[in-house]
Formats: structure tokens, sequence, C-alpha cells
């Protein structure tokens, strides 16, 4: 909120109570104190109303294509399109195509056919497209100097000088809660830490579209939670909303936050979780105790297909409904630990 | 406050540290701030131990032991430069940047490269100081010229006071006995061109066995300038005489910078011989005794001659083997900075620091690959076009014209930044070359002039061309033309090139 006011003294006031919280001990009983300053903070938000930048086009892409010479693999002919305020999943196995397309999106790799478009930037070259999408790979370049070195370093050179640059880079750190290791080195932090610096300097360079090929795959679950959030924040800002393009294998946490999912498949997208094609069937993943012919017998012959892959049965119904599905492993006493409707998930071509 | 907290470094280092990295990110990411304080800092410890470190002035200059010792220090230095340099980079990151940053950056890199090569000169300069606080100019002049004068006094019964004459005429005609056909390689006209400036010595020669020699009439009219002494005997004959050598001490490098002159054997005569008075043999020993102690190199020594002539004892009896080196030694150390010889070492230094300049320069806007493959492909051209200047018998017009078209094809391929559409190793070969090339090419250019004309032109044609001056434009034009070109067609090829796409 404070971000999207654009205004320097609510930000100050911002990191000032965040530094606070950060340091506040129950048992000095200053909680009063510091909800009082929240609440007043909050209370001049209410009054500031931001310039809305939603849904302006940001990459629309055509018909691209990839192929490698000397490699079987291709990434076929796709479309898409990211606005501001966008979060796009790619999910699919690993060499699939996923980073392929993540980096030929970021103007990293040249393509066979089809052509992008940037409609925020006219007459761009190829130098400034790069400075307006920011591309974090999956291993992340190591950072030499100071933490907060780069973050100033990165701020500075995308044109946010002097006090405004210490304002953002102490904003940041306070927004991803990375002002206790801003004063250590690459080395001294762990993969998690490094993912949250690395996205606090890309968000420094102010780019209107952010890709991150597999952003989650070092992160523990509350980690992964944390960025999810902030990216999702970050995205529907309304001082400065960006559009997101991530893959990740964590195929959940991805569809929770994306408004688009693209499941990728032998280069192909085999499926966007925005098609209007209603879905013919309903599935489910069940964990349970039981044997697959125990709980095949829970449902008519022609009811269910079950498959089990290894950790968690998946049953597909044409017939019935997933509430249907679920009445009927209770009402057949299977003792189920876990049960999820992915239906409408890509982890369904899993 | 700063947070950064470098070794030895003061507060106000750390606050321009880190106002620069907020402010002027482009200046920071060069560290020549750093340079600047560390490099200065070290350039003052090493020029005060110099100057604190005892040296003889008279002794052989410790240079090239200090020269040595610095270029590791130099070596280490640019190494953790570099380490610093290349942790961040506002062109790689794609940050806003203007063209007249790359020609900043440019600036800074050499900045910080000359500072850090200026460590293995600073002792040279430190000696120059000390042998120039030591001894003026016109004090060993003098100095040498007393000696040379003692010693006639005092050895004035044991010299040769005999006159060397040689008489000459002037001729239009070489007669026949001086003849010597000229080789058959010359073309026509030689032989005209010595006789109608000849002159011939006749009659009394004790150097020429046939009693006759040629001289030339510019050598001619030099000798009867800078002669001893000459005798007109009529308008086409003169005799020439030569004083006997009253120099016993002598060193040339000295009268360059001074304002004293430095005597030759006719002015010693003039001083003590022509009026000779018995001396006061005592205060001339006294005095020369002195000279010889306050020049005499202490570490020089002797060669064993098997000698034992008159010349090789009066040596010995007045060391001046001795004080002769170490007139030498005080000469070459004054003379470090002096002269042409400032020209060579401004010209080492130049070259040096612009070229590792250019280096540093093509890597930060440069792929790691493209870079390396860069050095590779000018070795194997290199090469290359050494065998074939070899096996083609080529002049120096071969391979100035290798050179030119080198650059020409790579000034070529760098063009097709505009065209490609995606980041080829080729074209940025092609880039980092023309880059590394522009500088020395306006001088290739005039070379290459000189040389076609100099392979064209008759031998025997006395010209009087402008080379040297063309050359020095050219020096100058050289790192203008780069640093024009840098913020417009550099600059624009790079953020072309590194920006596009891979394959």
């Amino acid at each position: 909120m404070c971000l999207d006011s654009g205004n320097d003294e609510l930000l100050r006031e911002a990191i000032a109570l965040s530094r606070l919280y950060r340091t506040y001990q129950p048992e000095q009983a200053e909680l009063p104190e510091l909800k009082l300053q929240a609440e007043a903070l909050l209370q001049k938000l209410e009054h500031f109303t931001p310039a809305l930048h939603l849904n302006k086009m940001l990459l629309v892409a055509e018909d691209i294509s990839k192929t490698y010479s000397g490699s079987r693999f291709s990434l076929q002919k796709l479309n898409l399109r990211i606005s501001t305020g966008d979060i796009l999943g790619v999910v699919g196995e690993n060499g699939n195509g996923k980073t392929t397309l993540l980096r030929c999106l970021a103007g990293q790799l040249a393509l066979d056919s089809g052509a992008l478009h940037y409609p925020q930037l006219s007459k761009a070259d190829h130098y400034a497209i790069k400075h307006h999408i920011a591309f974090i790979p999956q291993r992340i370049p190591r950072w030499y100097g100071q933490l907060k070195d780069n973050l100033h370093f990165s701020a500075a050179i995308a044109g946010i000088l002097g006090d405004k640059n210490r304002l953002m880079v102490d904003f940041m750190l306070e927004r991803l809660n990375l002002t206790p290791y801003a004063e250590l080195t690459w080395t001294q932090i762990s993969s998690g830490y490094r993912t949250r610096f690395e996205i606090a300097r890309i968000l420094l360079q102010r780019p209107s579209l952010l890709i991150l090929d597999e952003p989650l795959a070092n992160l523990d679950i509350n980690a992964q939670q944390t960025i999810l959030t902030d990216l999702r924040y970050m995205a529907k800002s309304i001082y400065q909303p960006m559009g997101v393009i991530l893959s990740s294998q964590q195929l959940h946490e991805v569809e929770k936050i994306a408004d688009t999912v693209l499941f990728i498949k032998n280069g192909s997208c085999l499926f966007r979780t925005d098609d209007s094609v209603k879905q013919d069937s309903c599935v489910v993943e069940v964990e349970t105790t039981i044997s697959r012919d125990e709980l095949f017998q829970a449902f008519a012959a022609t009811e269910v297909s079950v498959s089990f892959n290894g950790g968690f049965y998946t049953i597909e119904s044409t017939s019935l409904t997933v509430p249907e599905l679920l009445s009927r492993l209770v009402n057949n006493n299977i003792p189920v630990s876990y049960f999820r409707d992915i239906t409408h998930s890509t982890k369904r071509f899993f | 406050m700063p947070s950064n907290k470098r070794f030895l470094a003061p507060g106000f280092l750390n606050r321009l540290d880190q106002w620069l990295l907020i402010h002027k990110p482009e200046t920071w990411s060069a560290r020549t701030h750093l340079v600047l304080y560390y490099g200065g800092g070290f350039l003052l410890i090493l020029g005060l131990l110099a100057f604190i470190f005892p040296d003889d002035p008279r002794t052989d200059s410790g240079v090239f032991n200090w020269v040595l010792f610095t270029s590791v220090i130099t070596l280490i230095a640019l190494v953790v430069w570099l380490i610093y340099l290349l942790r961040f980079n506002v062109f790689k990151r794609f940050g806003i940047t203007k063209p007249l940053n790359r020609l900043k950056a440019f600036i800074l890199y050499f900045i910080s490269i000359g500072i850090i090569l200026l460590i293995s000169f600073i002792e040279s300069g430190v000696e120059c100081i000390k042998a120039n606080r030591a001894f003026g100019d016109e004090e060993m002049v003098n100095d040498m010229n007393k000696m040379n004068m003692i010693i006639t006094q005092l050895e004035y019964d044991s010299l040769n006071h005999v006159w060397g004459r040689d008489t000459f005429r002037i001729v239009d005609t070489i007669p026949a006995v001086a003849y010597t056909p000229p080789p058959p390689s010359l073309p026509p006209g030689y032989e005209e061109f010595t006789v109608d400036t000849a002159a011939v010595v006749i009659l009394d020669s004790e150097e020429e066995s046939q009693g006759i020699r040629l001289m030339d009439t510019a050598t001619f009219n030099k000798s009867i300038r800078s002669g001893d002494s000459t005798q007109k005997l009529d308008d086409s004959t003169f005799i020439f005489f030569t004083c006997p050598t009253y120099i016993f001490v002598n060193n040339y490098r000295l009268e360059q910078f001074s304002s004293a002159k430095l005597y030759e054997s006719a002015d010693v005569y003039k001083a003590v011989v022509k009026d000779f008075k018995v001396p006061d043999k005592l205060k001339l020993n006294t005095e020369i005794e002195h000279l010889i102690a306050k020049y005499s190199d202490p570490n020089y020594r002797y060669y064993t001659s098997e000698r034992r002539d008159y010349t090789y004892v009066m040596e010995k009896k007045y060391q001046i083997d001795k004080v002769e080196s170490g007139l030498r030694n005080i000469s070459v150390r004054k003379n470090f900075w002096r002269g042409s010889n400032i020209e060579i070492i401004v010209r080492v230094f130049f070259y040096i620091t612009i070229s590792l300049s250019l280096l540093v320069f093509i890597f930060r806007h440069s792929t790691v690959k493209t870079f390396f493959l860069t050095l590779l492909t000018a070795c194997v051209i290199c090469l290359l076009t050494a065998l074939f200047i070899a096996l083609s018998n080529s002049r120096a017009t071969g391979l100035l014209f290798s050179m030119i078209f080198y650059f020409v094809c790579f000034l070529g391929i760098s063009l097709m930044a505009w065209q490609t559409r995606i980041r080829s190793v080729a074209v940025g070969i092609g880039i980092n070359l023309f880059v590394a090339m522009l500088t020395f090419m306006p001088m290739i250019i005039v070379g290459f002039a000189y040389a076609v004309y100099d392979e064209s032109r008759d031998y025997n044609q006395v010209t009087e061309d402008n080379r040297h001056i063309w050359m020095f434009i050219a020096e100058i034009a050289g790192p203008v033309i780069l640093l024009m070109a840098i913020p417009t067609i550099i600059h624009k090829l790079y953020r072309r090139w590194y920006a596009l796409p891979e394959n």
C-alpha cells in the first residue's frame, strides 16, 4: 500500500514501523503503541487515491517457436499475452521446454518463427527490451560484495538515485524481510534468501515484466508461500504493477496465485487454465492405505477409472461430480488421508 | 553512516564510496576513487621509501631491480582492481546508460590503470630527483673541466704537446689515385655528385697511407667550423691543426642540459697549456683528490689490464675509470626523466596503459567467450600474416597494407550487428578487433603512405619530409578518434550486439 502511494513520507513511516515491529519483544509490552502507529499509517493511506496502471498489455507472443540445432527438442508454436497485473504460471515436467519458453520471452533466445511485441515500448531496441524485462534464472548468478551494495547499485542503474535510492532499498529490504541480512555477503546466506535478494534486486530495477525460472526450487514451504504472496501483491500493485511469468514444479502453489497456467509437454502447450472449454470429467487425487482393488470396489465398474502414480490414486469420472466421488469414499468407509480436486488443475496431466 | 569498512579507509573515502554508489553507479563500479586513494597512497609511500633508502647516485642505478620488484606489485594491484571492477557492470546489467557513460568508463579505466602502472616508474623518478639535487648540471661540467685542467697541469711534463696537422685542397675533379668506382648498384649521378662536393687532403697527411683522403663538402665545412685550429693558405688550400689530447675525464651526456661548456682539448690548451705556468702541485693534488673522491663510483671494480703504458698508469693514478663510472651513473640517473628519455617513458607508459584500457573496455562490453575468442583470433591472424609476409618476401608495405585490410574487414563485420538478428560470436569478434585497432590506425596509415613512398622513390634523392610530424599527429589523432568513436559508433555497436538474443 505504501509503495502504491508513491509518497516518500509514507514509505519512511512504513519502514520505521516495520523496523519497530521486527524488534518488538512481547515482554516489553510495546504492542499497543505499535498498533496505534500502524492504525495511523493505515488512516493516512485510506485518504490516498493511487493512479491505476492495471491491464496495460506488456507482451504479445505470436506463434513463437524455437528449435535447437543438433537437438530433437523443439518448442512448438505458441501464443500468449501478458498485461500488467497478470501472473502466468508455466508448468510441465523437466526437459519439456519451460526454460526455453521463458528465455524466448525474455529475449535471450532467438526465435525460429513468430514474433514478440512489447506494446509499452515504442521503437525499442533489444537493450531497452532487456532493461524492461527482468529474468531470474533457476541458478542465480553469484553476487559479489555486500548484499546491500548490490541492491543500491541495481536501483541506481535503474535511475533511482540519491535519497530515493536509500529509501527504496530500505523499503525493499523491509518488504522482503531482508534487513537483518543486508550487510552480509552471498556466501553467508541460504539459497532461499539468495532468491529473495535476487527478487529484491530485480524489483528495484523496476521491470515491467518479471520472468522467474523455478523460483521456488530452493525454498522451504514457508518461504515459498511468502515469495508467492509477494509476487502476487507486486504484480497487482496499483502504483507499479507488473506482469509476472514463472515456471515451477509446485503446481498447486503456482495455481493458487497465477491467473493463467500453461502446461507444457514435449514443447507444446497442452492446456491452459483460462481455456473456456469445460472439462468433461472430474479428477481427484486421493491418498489412502487400501489397495487399488478395494478402492475400485467403492465405485461401479463404469463410473470411474483409477490410476496409481506411486503416491496417490487418481480417480477420474465422467458421470460423477467431485462431491459424489467424495461421498462414495466416505460411505464405503475408505480411510482417506488426502483428497484434492484436480479437475481444473494441470496436475491431472502428469 | 556508510556501512562499508574498507582496510585503512578513512571516513571520507567510505562516504565518497557510498555517495558514488547511489549517485554515480558507473563511476562507482570503475573503482577509480579507490585506486586513486590506495594507489596514490602506495605511490607516496613507495616514493618516500625510495627517498629514505640510502642510495649513492655515483653507483649503478637500482632501477632495474626496482622495476622487477614493483612490476610484481603492479601486477597484483591490477588483478585486485580487476576483481573489484568485474563485480559490477552497468552495461551488462542493462541499466540506464548514456553514450557518454561509455566514454567516462573508458577514461576511468585509463586513469586507474595509469595510476597502477605508475608504481613501476616511481623509483626512476626518485633517483632522478635525488641525483639532480645532489649534483647540478653546471657543477658537474665545471668539475670535469677542472679535473682535466688539473691533470694536464700536474702531468704537463709527461704529456705530448705536438699538434697534428692535415692539409686540404678543394678540387673539382678527384685525382686518379683517389678515384674509387662507385658500386654498380648505385644510380647514375653518384660519381658526379661526389666530385662536385669533394675536398682532397694532400701532401703531408700522416694518417693516410696513400697520402690522400676524400672528404665531402659538408664534412669539410664542419671541420673548418669546429676544428681546433685552421690555417688558410689560399682560396682552396687549408691546414687543419688537431690539438693533442688534454681530456682525460669525459662524459658527453653532461653537456646536454648544462649551460656551462664542456671543455675540449683545445679549450684546456688555451686555459692552461698555452701560457703554461708552474702550478702549486700540492694545492692541485688536494683539489684533484677532492674531486676524485666526489665523483668516484665506490662500487666500481677495476678491470685488470695487461697494459702498462703511460696512459694506463695515469688512469690508475687519477682513478679515471672510477670517476668516469661515477659520472656516467650520475648522468644516467639525472637524465632518466629528461630530454628524449621523457618521450620514450611517456610513450611506454601511454601505450601500455591504453592497450590495457582497451582490453578491459572490450572485456566489459563483450561476453567472456567472445573476448577470449577475440584474443585467439588476433593471435591466429598475427601468425598467418607473419607467415604470408615471410613467404611472399613482402616489405613494410605488405605488412601495413594487411593491417589496413584487416581493419576494414573488422569494420565491415562490426556493421553487420545492425543486420543480424542473433548475437553472433563472429560479429562480436569483429567489433572487438575494430575497437582494439582503431587507436593505432592513423599511425598505420601514415606508416603505410611513407612505406609506399620510400619504396617508389630514388634512394639517392635527398628529401626533406615531415614524416616525424605526421607520425606525431597520427599518434595524437588515434586516441582522439577513439574517444570520439566510443560515445558514437562503439557505444551503438556494443549496445546493439550485446543485447541481441542468442541462437
